[in-house]
């Protein structure tokens, strides 16, 4: 889990990924499953408290299907 | 096999940080992401590449003359996949806090009400390594009465109530389970708050007349504990006048698989030096039709101060624990079975008990807030004398036991686990002990499993 920080110049001198790789040729890789896609926007259970949540914040500004970040309320 | 991570790039992307890959089959690596739970399958052939794009291939313009298929972000077509189950991200992505994010947002959650109930202290089995402190007691209407009126008091604003059954040997007091359940189904429909509930049981009194009355309990889980074949499970959970109980417990499941399908039933299957070898044939022992239905799952027995500290899994458990769990992973599977790892489920917390508005409430009424041993000197407080009054010295544990968290620990911030097991049992981190989990010591082992566990769940 080392941590590279290649000098972009370095990088392009000696270019591994362009002379040894062909990302167009490859097998691709396969989706198998997104898993969590919601971790990022709120849990999907209205008052998960994503900003913007109506039903959270209790503002009452009328966001609700517009402003609102949480898929839930949409 | 080997951790990945991809250093910000000139372009929008970097590797998430919580990449790991494993050798699957001769065919195929498979790669899971602890953060985002996804999964991607790599061809052998493609594999060294994918780890040269991630972890130092730049996604600038230098690649284009190779990649002429790349997508809108700049992603060539044949790792698409690593983009839509998120192994690269948006640069600008911090995923540490989006963990934190995660955490708090399921800790202090306030919307969400979880009790575990217990009617009784009484048990009708004599497990050696019971961690209850036991006391002949049962819940009694005065203390009912309390425990109503303190939650229709303080969780009127509740959306969700939950209620896990507990005990003792809950389903001993089935009366008492049918009446607090119609007093908080009526308090859930007055505050227009949703409400359900799960039964942990030794399953001796789960028979087929109670099974009938799930449905108006609204239990939608239930968990039931074997400890091996008839001769292991009646070695170590037999009734109190030593008679065995397998043969019920075995019938009460195969019932229960006949009859219900709107509830979950699991089955734990503690281990140790006395059933490990014979865990396999209790296995073996349930028809189909149960290894279809029923999720089951593994865990060491630990000591524990009401069992004497006695150690019941240390041979077994050798100095790899996590190995000794998949080997009996791996072979519920083979046979049919569903099984569960607990810690590779969608939830951001270690344990229920996670959660700010959790709470456990004995016979007598006393609050705690975790369930690890149910001795007066460790409850919060009491529903009968008001949980307004809580002293000083409550307060204190209260506050520590809510402000524990893992991100002020090292270890825990640079591991890779920290998005699955978010720092391990709360209850050990407060008292100053080891909190890493059995799997965080063969995450190549555990992967392994999680991936064979969900593409059993997908080719369902």
């Amino acid at each position: 889990m080392a941590t590279k920080k290649p000098n972009p110049r370095s990088r392009r001198a000696s270019p591994k990924v362009a002379q040894g790789i062909s990302f167009y040729a490859l097998v691709p890789v396969e989706l198998i499953d997104k898993g969590d896609d919601k971790s990022q926007y709120g849990n999907g259970v209205p008052g998960c408290g994503m900003p913007g949540c109506l039903i959270m914040c209790g503002s009452g500004c009328g966001c609700l299907g517009g402003g609102c970040a949480a898929p839930c309320l949409k | 096999m080997s951790v990945s991570e991809l250093e910000t790039t000139s372009s929008g992307f970097k590797a998430s940080k919580y990449n790991f890959f494993v050798k699957y089959d001769k065919d195929s690596y498979y790669g899971y992401n602890f953060l985002y739970r996804s999964i991607v399958r790599v061809p052998d052939r493609t594999y060294p590449a994918v780890q040269q794009f991630l972890t130092q291939a730049t996604l600038s313009t230098e690649l284009d003359e190779h990649a002429p298929n790349r997508n809108p972000q700049g992603i060539p077509e044949s790792l698409h996949a690593l983009q839509e189950a998120s192994f690269i991200v948006d640069r600008n992505v911090d995923e540490m806090k989006l963990i934190r994010f995660r955490y708090f947002r399921n800790l202090f959650a306030n919307d969400f009400l979880s009790l575990v109930v217990l009617p009784t202290l009484q048990c009708n089995f004599c497990c050696p390594y019971c961690f209850e402190f036991k006391k002949p007691m049962a819940m009694n209407d005065d203390v009912q009465g309390a425990l109503i009126r303190w939650v229709e008091k303080t969780f009127t604003n509740t959306r969700r109530l939950h209620v896990a059954w507990f005990g003792g040997e809950p389903l001993m007091q089935k009366k008492r389970i049918s009446s607090l359940t119609e007093h908080f189904q009526s308090f859930c429909t007055r505050i227009g708050a949703s409400y359900e509930s799960s039964l942990v049981t030794n399953g001796f009194l789960l028979d087929s007349k109670f099974q009938q009355s799930l449905s108006d309990l609204r239990i939608k889980s239930i968990q039931i504990t074997l400890d091996g074949d008839k001769e292991a499970h009646d070695r170590f959970r037999h009734l109190k006048n030593g008679n065995g109980t397998f043969d019920r417990i075995y019938e009460n499941i195969l019932s229960f698989c006949d009859n219900i399908d709107d509830c979950t039933l699991s089955l734990r299957i503690n281990c140790g030096d006395d059933n490990y070898s014979r865990i396999e044939k209790l296995l073996a022992d349930f028809p189909s039709k149960v290894r279809a239905k029923v999720l089951v799952y593994f865990r060491w027995i630990f000591k524990s101060q009401a069992s004497r500290y006695q150690e019941f899994s240390s041979k077994a458990r050798g100095l790899a624990p996590y190995e000794g769990l998949s080997r009996l992973y791996r072979a519920a599977m083979t046979l049919g079975w569903r099984t569960i790892n607990p810690l590779g489920q969608f939830k951001d917390g270690f344990c229920d008990m996670d959660k700010l508005n959790h709470f456990q409430v004995d016979p007598e009424g006393n609050v705690y807030l975790c369930s690890h041993s149910y001795r007066a000197s460790e409850a919060i407080g009491s529903v009968v004398g008001g949980m307004g009054t809580i002293g000083p010295k409550e307060h204190n544990r209260y506050v520590d036991w809510y402000a524990a968290n893992p991100f002020e620990d090292k270890k825990c911030t640079e591991c890779m686990l920290l998005p699955a097991c978010f720092g391990g049992c709360r209850k050990t981190r407060v008292e100053g002990g080891p909190v890493c989990t059995e799997e965080s010591g063969a995450i190549e082992v555990y992967v392994n499993d999680l991936i064979r566990e969900r593409l059993s769940k997908i080719a369902v």
